[in-house]
């Protein structure tokens, strides 16, 4: 065994701790230069630390509109049922919001949204089954939700998949235009597009 | 050996004295002291070379203070080197340790800048910022953030949360969107400037994995880590108390002194004995160092807990759907009321907007609003739409000029405003389809006291003169709410209506005028050849309310048919 003299090695020993912080400061400096000074990468969804994944049977990709009802007189009404899979690896909570609220002639305060989660993948509805015990439902105008629930933080919906595996949940909605719509809204027009996001919890 | 070990101490000064004594002569004491020393050494090297070594030799192995305590001690030539294997480990123990204590510091002495440290728990800005990374945040005035940079936030989306995410955009009412780098999407909540708590400058990585792993109850790698840092501690105490123990100990030392100061409870003792208190000493030393050790990496844990607030922040995946799209009908059939028995004109002022009164009879007599008119919406289920009459010149007035018709009925619902009991002109006949008629009358209206009178010009007597005749219920009707008025007029008489129900009549009011004008719901002269002569005519020409449902019909209503309209409801 190749022997360091004593003095050597105190030398070298304590010669350790200065260069060990001199290590964790070009550390420190190095990490914060990749992670500030570099602009935002495309994002994929690919990281190890696991993912939240959502898509939708009204994706916008796949070009159907969630609704499209027309020559509606007061108390028409219909339903919609909309499938959302999560395939997260991530214990999430899913929210439902609206985008781009739009109204003419005050229609959207004059028609009623309920929104009820359950099961089935009829997009009319034929199979769905409320959930056992029912979910608090959401009930009010289409202007209300337009206007409560834009973003996650105010979004709506108890659905909280466990990201152990891919889960699927239907959300059923009714629309009506109340029997009470004013002459006012004849020929009013209203639009609003429905997001689902998931964030992991 | 106890005799020789002491006895040179004493006798060599008393061999001084004795000498100066026996000798006589000035002997040189540093040879004396150095004869005592030779034998002194002598002596020692008879216990081995375990004994203290001389000063000269010690100063020159260990210099550093650092070691100055062990090296009077440190003494024969086999110590004064040590394996370069052992000296390696001892080095990158050290090294390992210190750049960890580094990075902690580095993770929170920021804190006294008045900085914020924070351990990022989610790969949401993976690939730069990873969970288990400390990022320090530099507090930033409000509204100086730049786009691009990382920031500190507020979670929008959960309260007492913080968020960690990169700042892309401005909402127009001067938020901030950020988006998680390894989202697809930015985030959908906006952040208020104020919940700004600085901009990121500084990643310390890997440090704040302990929070992570405590917060998802990760205790295996809570466990390898606490085992590597005992290791590392271990080995890193071993390189530097190895030494002493090797060369003797530190506590041989103390056996040595004891053994000066006690001759007689440690002369007796072996070599062995020493060497089995050294041991037993310095593995106590390291013992209780290491347990040190291990005891300060809680203590470097938990100001990461308590420094270092957690930054949340989420993931995030959205669905959107395309916008669902509603359109009510141009025509709600239920606003449309029933005509009924074949009228002449009927308005039912269902229109939303425009200056058109829409003829619902069919004969396309639609009506024009003029003055001060203002459309009141109403719906199937509620309050039928109505017009309201502003307490000036509001008429709704027939499109073309008609004969006066001797027989007819006229009907309309009216309300007053609540609190104003003026009468007013409700629907009538006049030559003028704007401004003040020169001639009017087939008229229904509201009296000054709330009655409803019902006047026609009639032949005073067998004269081609004509003079005001009416009649009047005699019930108060200004009351603010809905009444339908009705007069029918034919040869036999007219009749008087209100809610269905005859109120008043007379056969000898007959319509006799003839002339060419126009139907007008609301403002017009209420003068008689400039006089006002109809009974109860009111004090203004106008009708300061709201009116539905103006009809004309070409005949005399029968009471069945009125009673039937005012059942129907507006």
């Amino acid at each position: 065994m190749s022997k360091v003299s004593a003095r050597t090695a105190t030398w070298v020993k304590w010669a350790a701790v200065p260069a060990a912080l001199l290590v964790s400061g070009v550390a420190v400096s190095q990490a914060s230069y990749s992670a500030f000074s570099a602009t935002s990468e495309s994002a994929t969804n690919s990281w190890k630390s696991g993912t939240v994944a959502i898509s939708s049977s009204a994706d916008k990709t796949t070009g159907t509109a969630t609704f499209s009802a027309e020559n509606m007189k007061p108390g028409a009404t219909g339903a919609k049922c909309i499938t959302v899979t999560s395939t997260g690896t991530l214990a999430s909570a899913v929210k439902l919001y609206a985008t781009a609220p739009a109204s003419t002639k005050d229609l959207s305060t004059w028609i009623t949204l309920d929104i009820t989660e359950g099961t089935g993948s009829n997009s009319a509805c034929n199979d769905f089954k409320v959930l056992t015990p029912a979910a608090t439902a959401y009930s009010g105008t289409l202007a209300a939700f337009g206007a409560a629930s834009t973003s996650y933080a105010t979004g709506w919906g108890s659905w909280t998949p466990t990201g152990t595996a891919s889960e699927t949940r239907t959300y059923k909605i009714t629309y009506t235009l109340k029997s009470d719509a004013p002459n006012s809204t004849q020929g009013g027009s209203a639009s609003m597009g429905f997001t689902w996001e998931a964030q992991n919890s | 050996m106890p005799g020789p070990s002491r006895l040179p101490a004493t006798s060599g000064h008393r061999a001084v004295r004795a000498s100066r004594g026996n000798i006589g002569g000035a002997p040189d004491s540093g040879t004396t002291h150095g004869a005592f020393l030779r034998r002194a050494t002598a002596h020692r090297g008879t216990r081995g070379d375990h004994g203290p070594a001389s000063p000269a030799t010690t100063g020159l192995v260990a210099g550093d203070s650092a070691s100055a305590a062990a090296a009077p001690h440190d003494g024969g030539p086999e110590t004064a080197v040590v394996g370069s294997v052992r000296l390696a480990i001892t080095v990158a123990a050290r090294a390992a340790l210190f750049a960890l204590l580094g990075m902690l510091a580095w993770a929170l002495l920021p804190f006294a800048l008045g900085w914020i440290p924070t351990t990022v728990m989610t790969g949401s800005m993976e690939p730069r910022i990873s969970a288990g990374d400390v990022v320090i945040a530099r507090p930033i005035a409000i509204g100086t953030a730049s786009l691009g940079h990382v920031l500190l936030v507020e979670d929008p989306d959960h309260s007492n949360k913080l968020r960690l995410h990169r700042y892309v955009e401005d909402t127009p009412d001067g938020r901030l969107i950020l988006r998680g780098d390894a989202n697809q999407a930015n985030d959908s909540s906006p952040v208020a400037p104020e919940a700004v708590h600085g901009v990121a400058v500084l990643r310390v990585p890997y440090v704040g994995l302990p929070v992570v792993w405590i917060a998802e109850k990760n205790w295996g790698n809570l466990a390898a880590l606490f085992v590597a840092v005992s290791a590392l501690t271990v080995a890193a105490a071993a390189g530097s108390s190895a030494a002493p123990r090797d060369g003797g100990a530190p506590a041989q030392p103390d056996a040595a002194r004891d053994a000066r100061q006690t001759p007689h409870r440690h002369i007796p003792t072996t070599r062995r004995a020493v060497r089995r208190r050294a041991r037993a000493a310095a593995r106590r030393t390291t013992t209780v160092r290491t347990l040190l050790c291990l005891a300060s990496l809680p203590v470097l844990i938990t100001p990461q807990l308590l420094m270092a607030a957690p930054a949340h922040a989420a993931f995030s995946a959205a669905a959107p759907t395309q916008a669902g799209s509603f359109a009510a009908s141009s025509k709600y059939d239920c606003l449309s009321p029933t005509v009924r028995d074949n009228p002449t004109l009927f308005y039912a002022f269902n229109e939303v907007s425009g200056p058109e009164a829409v003829d619902g009879s069919g004969n396309k007599l639609d009506g024009t609003l003029s003055g001060a008119v203002e459309r009141v919406s109403g719906s199937c289920a509620g309050d039928s739409p109505a017009l309201v009459l502003g307490g000036s010149s509001g008429v709704v007035s027939s499109p073309q000029l008609l004969n006066a018709p001797d027989t007819f009925s006229v009907e309309i619902w009216f309300r007053t405003t609540p609190g104003v009991t003026a009468g007013g002109r409700l629907l009538g006949f006049g030559n003028a389809q704007s401004g003040l008629s020169t001639l009017s009358d087939r008229h229904l209206y509201l009296t000054d006291t709330g009655g409803i009178g019902f006047g026609a010009a009639t032949r005073n007597g067998n004269s081609q003169q004509y003079k005001a005749a009416g009649i009047t219920s005699p019930g108060s009707y200004n009351d603010g709410q809905w009444h339908l008025a009705t007069a029918t007029m034919s040869s036999a008489g007219s009749v008087l209506y209100v809610d269905g129900v005859r109120v008043a009549a007379n056969t000898g009011l007959v319509a006799e005028r003839p002339y060419s004008g126009y139907w007008r719901v609301g403002y017009d002269s209420m003068d008689f050849d400039k006089n006002r002569d109809w009974p109860g005519a009111s004090t203004d020409s106008f009708f300061g309310g709201s009116v539905d449902n103006a009809a004309v019909y070409p005949v005399a209503l029968t009471a069945s048919q009125v009673q039937a309209h005012h059942t129907a409801g507006r």
